[in-house]
């Protein structure tokens, strides 16, 4: 038996204008060493920002030999963290595991991992975003882990170490040149946020993911809000909406693999 | 100097008998279930059994991928699984998720493990965390550059095994689900629809395309040798048994020499001719020697090119008129300049001059894939010895 716990909302926000989010739990994501975010924040401006709210932060980028030193001295200056969400398991020897949420994108799919992880002292973790609610509830019930899900986002797909933006720029002469583009696969009709920082692109879903129909049922989970690559308006009703499970209805938004199983044999396919 | 292990895939027990015959120290292999390739043919239980046995008769070794991530349901028959492939003297297991590691360790197995690409590991931090959990070689990112793979075998202890051939994701292995969200087909569970190899509408401008050339890293067989690397792994489950038996003929070939010191320049620039033609798509280094750019990606989509090099199967061998009985594949035909090679033996160029069919009688060219012929052969060959273009 689980003790149900209040609802608790963690704001990846998109802009630095914090006392407009109605939230006192931020996740900001670290610069130079994190990705696909629309603001990122260096540490000074983090080590004030949690002088004044529960700051968490995030580390998403692959570390790579070379900044492995430089992670380690920039961790050592970061102040009254709450949570560091990480995606590089080396950065579990630079912060306390209790202070740790993994946050391997798209990894974590079962509650075995959950489990496990737990026993290596990995308590925080954050579930996978391509689970049915049914397959969500049942890591929830089958682990007693402090588990988190992003309940709200534009859902990243896919993270690559190239400039594929810059690479497509100069193949084809392009002077005019965004770090940010919509792109359009015909056959599925699906619209891709394709987006550049240095030395990565990172792809977006260009639909909001809200899974609010399902807040109570999956309850248990600390929820994740990330507004980047969010409009304005949208970004404005999930701030007044976090707790209604009719969000979905107010905004352009799809639940995806919530309520549909994916296959992967070719044969499954009907 | 150590030698690499080469490290092969087989996609069935056909092309697992070519790749180890044709000079893999080991393979991989998938089943029908929880590895990254749901839709090649894969092997049963009987057939991976088949495998071990095979490849142990020549000391050689087999490894099963259980990579795929899994969710709650793919645990339902995974004990059973594992203790299968325990019993079919498989000789590693190939993983990524932590619940699949949690297993092993339960049912207390002695099938040891190493960790896939899938976990796109690219510091000896990582690597030193798997090695807490049992692991004792890891599979490095494509990402990793020379320095990267320096510092990571001067930092870690267990064994490393970096791709020297094959197609790229375009995405850090493991961090994409474009083909969930655009196919509904899982990428982490075998169904990967390779979307970075589709066309995209970008309003008014030219079609945007991220798939990534492949990767050929034999320029830098020597170098990463030196480096101390201890498996070298080509890509390709899927591929055919043309490409497996020549991709893994040309390393073999490239790795004896250079650890016996006998690589020469000429050697080197023939083999990249034949790897070159082989593959039906571009290649680079891609993330070892540079950043990559512009030009180890396409931009036009998919891009495969099928060629006709692969000209004829061997099928046996008449020693006293100096003649190879042959299964045809693509056509030639009297004067074609060809080469044959086969397991443990370098190519031999010569020119067809004899073509006989089935009646025995002279044909001036062979026309029909699959059929059965006799040529003249410059050396005696065997059973399963490749025809093919010459490569100039």
């Amino acid at each position: 038996m689980h003790m149900r716990k209040e609802k608790r909302y963690f704001i990846i926000p998109n802009d630095k204008k914090m006392n407009e989010y109605n939230s006192d739990s931020f996740i900001l994501p670290l610069k130079d060493f994190s990705v696909g975010f629309d603001i990122y924040f260096d540490i000074d401006e983090i080590n004030k920002l949690s002088s004044i709210y529960s700051v968490s932060v995030i580390i998403n980028r692959f570390i790579h030999e070379k900044d492995l030193d430089i992670i380690k001295k920039e961790l050592l200056k970061l102040n009254n963290i709450e949570y560091f969400f990480v995606e590089d398991f080396s950065l579990m020897n630079y912060i306390p595991k209790e202070k740790i949420v993994l946050y391997p994108n798209h990894i974590i799919s079962n509650y075995y991992s959950v489990n496990y992880l737990k026993e290596l002292g990995f308590n925080n973790l954050t579930v996978s975003n391509e689970l049915t609610v049914d397959e969500l509830i049942e890591v929830k019930e089958n682990s007693d882990s402090n588990l988190f899900y992003t309940l709200i986002s534009k859902n990243n797909l896919m993270y690559s170490k190239r400039e594929l933006l810059t690479n497509y720029y100069d193949n084809y002469n392009i002077n005019n040149r965004k770090n940010r583009i919509i792109v359009n696969e015909e056959i599925s009709n699906h619209e891709l946020i394709i987006k550049e920082e240095e030395k990565a692109t990172t792809i977006f879903n260009n639909k909001i993911f809200c899974a609010n129909k399902y807040l109570d049922k999956l309850s248990g989970y600390n929820f994740i809000v990330n507004l980047s690559n969010i409009d304005n308006e949208s970004k404005r009703i999930i701030i007044d909406n976090l707790n209604n499970s009719d969000l979905y209805n107010l905004i352009d938004s799809d639940y995806y693999f919530l309520e549909n199983k994916i296959v992967y044999k070719v044969g499954d396919l009907k | 100097m150590i030698k690499p292990e080469l490290l092969a895939p087989a996609g069935d027990i056909n092309r697992l008998k070519w790749a180890l015959d044709y000079g893999a120290d080991a393979v991989y292999i998938g089943g029908y279930d929880y590895s990254l390739r749901a839709n090649a043919n894969n092997f049963s239980i009987e057939e991976i059994k088949e495998a071990c046995d095979y490849a142990h008769k020549f000391n050689k070794k087999v490894y099963v991928t259980v990579n795929m991530i899994f969710h709650n349901e793919d645990f339902k028959n995974l004990d059973n699984y594992l203790k299968e492939l325990e019993n079919a003297n498989v000789d590693s297991l190939i993983v990524s998720d932590f619940g699949v590691i949690s297993r092993i360790k339960a049912l207390n197995l002695k099938i040891p493990f190493f960790i896939s690409t899938q976990m796109s590991i690219t510091n000896h931090d990582v690597i030193n965390f798997y090695e807490s959990l049992g692991a004792y070689r890891v599979v490095l990112a494509r990402e990793c550059s020379k320095e990267d793979i320096v510092n990571i075998k001067k930092h870690s202890k267990i064994e490393t095994e970096i791709f020297i051939h094959g197609a790229m994701c375009t995405s850090y292995s493991g961090r994409c689900v474009m083909s969930n969200y655009v196919t509904l087909r899982d990428s982490n569970r075998g169904g990967c629809s390779q979307i970075c190899r589709f066309i995209f509408k970008n309003q008014n401008n030219p079609e945007f395309a991220m798939s990534s050339k492949d990767l050929n890293m034999i320029e830098y067989i020597e170098d990463i040798i030196n480096i101390g690397i201890e498996s070298f792994k080509i890509e390709g489950r899927m591929k055919s048994l043309y490409y497996i038996a020549t991709v893994t003929n040309a390393y073999r070939n490239i790795i004896d020499k250079v650890v016996n010191n006998t690589l020469d320049k000429e050697t080197l620039e023939y083999y990249k001719k034949v790897l070159n033609r082989c593959s039906n798509r571009e290649n680079s280094p891609q993330f070892y020697n540079k950043y990559p750019g512009v030009l180890e990606q396409y931009f036009s989509g998919r891009f495969e090119e099928s060629n006709q090099d692969f000209l004829a199967i061997v099928k046996s061998y008449d020693e006293i008129n100096n003649m190879a009985v042959i299964e045809e594949r693509n056509f030639f035909k009297i004067g074609s300049k060809v080469e044959i090679f086969g397991p443990n033996m370098e190519p031999v160029a010569y020119t067809i001059n004899t073509i006989l069919n089935e009646n025995n009688e002279k044909v001036n060219a062979a026309r029909h894939p699959q059929e059965t012929l006799k040529i003249n052969v410059p050396c005696k060959v065997c059973k399963g010895y490749i025809l093919r273009v010459k490569i100039s």
